[in-house]
């Protein structure tokens, strides 16, 4: 008995398997992606009531001057991230393909901003960033004299936007160290030889070899921290949940507001398609960008 | 040698002291925390707050909900991933593409586009604030990932050890069970782990769709604290460090399977 249905699953292994995961990809990933797209054509009342109105939450987008305000807000923020993120972890990535042993105990260290809840990264700046006994204040006015008042960092919108883009960026750092890490340890070593011998120095090795060579691995880095920080809510909700005054509003946010509380589900589908457009955008953008032929020497 | 050291001890600087200013301030007094300027070691060391934390807030079950609902993921995304993986892997047809699309889509679409379906099916089907709607949702962020990275782990493993046992007249099962799955451990220990990582770090999902102690995860209730009057940040700094426990355990313990495991699911393209 027990040999027939090993004997039937050996079978319809491929049939089985493929049947069941699909079955859980289609519950799981495809029903709900149809119909957020489905709902962005409703408006859903309070009661549940749902009605049809086309392409009325999209209009309505167009003509919401705070969704325009947040689209910008989301990209000064996601620029922000990206290029300060980016920076270091270049330089980075740069210093730790001269240390070849790196020990064990500094790896785990240096990756630990990103393997801990993006939430409680959240907590741990916001605590820093306190006005009255946070200990970033009391780096610039006790320690360094830099200051002479404590900054209320997260009142203040410049630095409530600085903020949160420092702290998002400290999460991101690490994987990107460790993807272009990767890139830089695959450029044969064979290049910068040849070009010390033709006496070749550190920036010239730098543009003229690493730059060039690393490009598809820049870009692969790029668009995948980009989508990333493009989907970060809780960093900003812990932080500043929006303020002061909705400055650090993204669409992330606004999408969330939208939906949990004030309850407009069909308007925040439609913010939600809207942001998923942008994302299949940029990802065009970086995949065009990619097919482009990459240098090789 | 000495600037590239000097580098890298600046940024580790900068990645740990924001994680060791928490804990030492989970280990303050209430008015340890308002001190100004603020000492580094606190006079006391109230490793109390660790327990105190528990009667402040239903802590032990946040930890309870968070853990069984990563961990059932974590079965399901590696059952369903290691068998569907294999099969990507080792039986070539057209059902390939249908793969990578929902990859992609899961990898580049940020979840919150997917808070109001999921909370309307959740309500329709009577499942929120339960066990369920988390796995489902997790297993959303998680399987097709899954799949991919196993597929990658498979990939990379010769045809010619299956293809020798299948000579030598084992079924699929077996070829599994006794060849592959014991080469494929450490593909299987990373998918794990970052799975298992997913879901316990996250907190939006869980935010939208849990409402009262019966679910909600650790990081949801942590986050909580703050929207108290008064808000007692050593209280918080030690949940906090708590809620980082498996994220501490995991990269210190197996950060080369953790860097393995995410490099072969995104530089694979």
């Amino acid at each position: 008995m027990l040999g027939k249905i090993a004997r039937f699953i050996d079978d319809y292994f491929i049939v089985i398997v493929l049947g069941l995961t699909f079955l859980v990809l289609f519950s799981v990933v495809l029903i709900p992606t149809i119909y957020v797209f489905l709902l962005s054509f409703f408006e859903v009342a309070i009661s549940g009531e749902m009605r049809f109105i086309g392409l009325g939450n999209f209009a309505r987008a167009l003509s919401d001057s705070d969704f325009w305000q947040f689209t910008y807000q989301t990209l000064i923020y996601t620029g922000g991230s990206v290029a300060m993120s980016f920076t270091i972890a270049f330089v980075c990535a740069l210093a730790l393909n001269k240390l070849r042993h790196l020990q064990g105990m500094l790896r785990s260290l240096i990756l630990l901003p990103w393997v801990i809840p993006p939430a409680i990264a959240g907590l741990i700046w916001r605590w820093m960033l306190t006005d009255t006994n946070g200990i970033i204040n009391d780096l610039f006015v006790n320690r360094l004299g830099i200051l002479s008042k404590n900054i209320l960092f997260l009142g203040i919108t410049p630095w409530a936007r600085l903020s949160v883009i420092v702290a998002d960026s400290w999460t991101r750092i690490p994987f990107m160290a460790i993807l272009l890490l990767a890139g830089l340890q695959s450029i044969s070593q064979v290049y910068y030889e040849s070009a010390k011998v033709d006496g070749a120095n550190w920036l010239q090795q730098l543009t003229k070899i690493t730059v060039p060579l690393m490009r598809s691995t820049m870009l692969v880095t790029l668009m995948i921290v980009t989508m990333l920080i493009l989907r970060t809510y809780s960093i900003i909700f812990v932080i500043t949940d929006g303020g002061p005054a909705d400055t650090t509003q993204v669409l992330t946010t606004y999408i969330y507001n939208n939906t949990v509380r004030y309850w407009e589900l069909g308007y925040g589908s439609a913010l939600s398609v809207i942001l998923l457009i942008i994302v299949v955008l940029i990802t065009l953008y970086y995949t065009r960008q990619l097919v482009r032929k990459s240098i090789e020497y | 040698m000495l600037f590239p050291y000097l580098i890298i001890l600046a940024y580790s600087a900068y990645a740990i002291l924001p994680f060791l200013w928490m804990l030492s301030t989970s280990l303050k007094t209430f008015a340890d925390t308002a001190k100004w300027p603020p000492a580094w070691i606190p006079e006391t060391v109230q490793w109390a707050n660790y327990i105190e934390v528990f009667k402040a807030r239903p802590f032990g079950r946040y930890i309870l909900n968070s853990s069984v609902t990563s961990l059932t993921t974590t079965f399901v995304c590696l059952f369903l991933g290691s068998l569907a993986g294999y099969t990507f892997s080792r039986f070539h047809f057209k059902g390939d593409k249908v793969l990578f699309v929902m990859v992609l889509a899961t990898r580049i679409f940020p979840p919150i586009a997917f808070i109001t379906p999921w909370y309307i099916i959740g309500e329709k089907l009577g499942i929120v604030d339960t066990y369920w709607i988390l796995i489902a949702m997790y297993t959303y962020m998680n399987l097709p990932y899954a799949v991919w990275i196993m597929r990658g782990f498979f990939d990379d493993m010769p045809r010619s050890l299956d293809e020798a046992a299948y000579v030598d007249g084992c079924d699929k099962i077996t070829v599994l069970r006794r060849i592959v799955l014991p080469i494929a451990a450490p593909g299987l220990a990373a998918t794990a782990i970052i799975v298992f990582l997913t879901s316990w770090n996250d907190f939006l999902l869980a935010s939208v769709v849990t409402f009262t102690e019966a679910s909600k995860t650790l990081p949801v209730g942590v986050v909580g604290f703050i929207a108290d009057a008064f808000v007692q940040w050593n209280l918080l700094a030690a949940a906090s460090i708590v809620t980082c426990v498996p994220a501490i355990i995991f990269i210190f313990g197996f950060q080369r399977l953790i860097v393995r495991g995410l490099i072969a699911g995104s530089v694979k393209e």
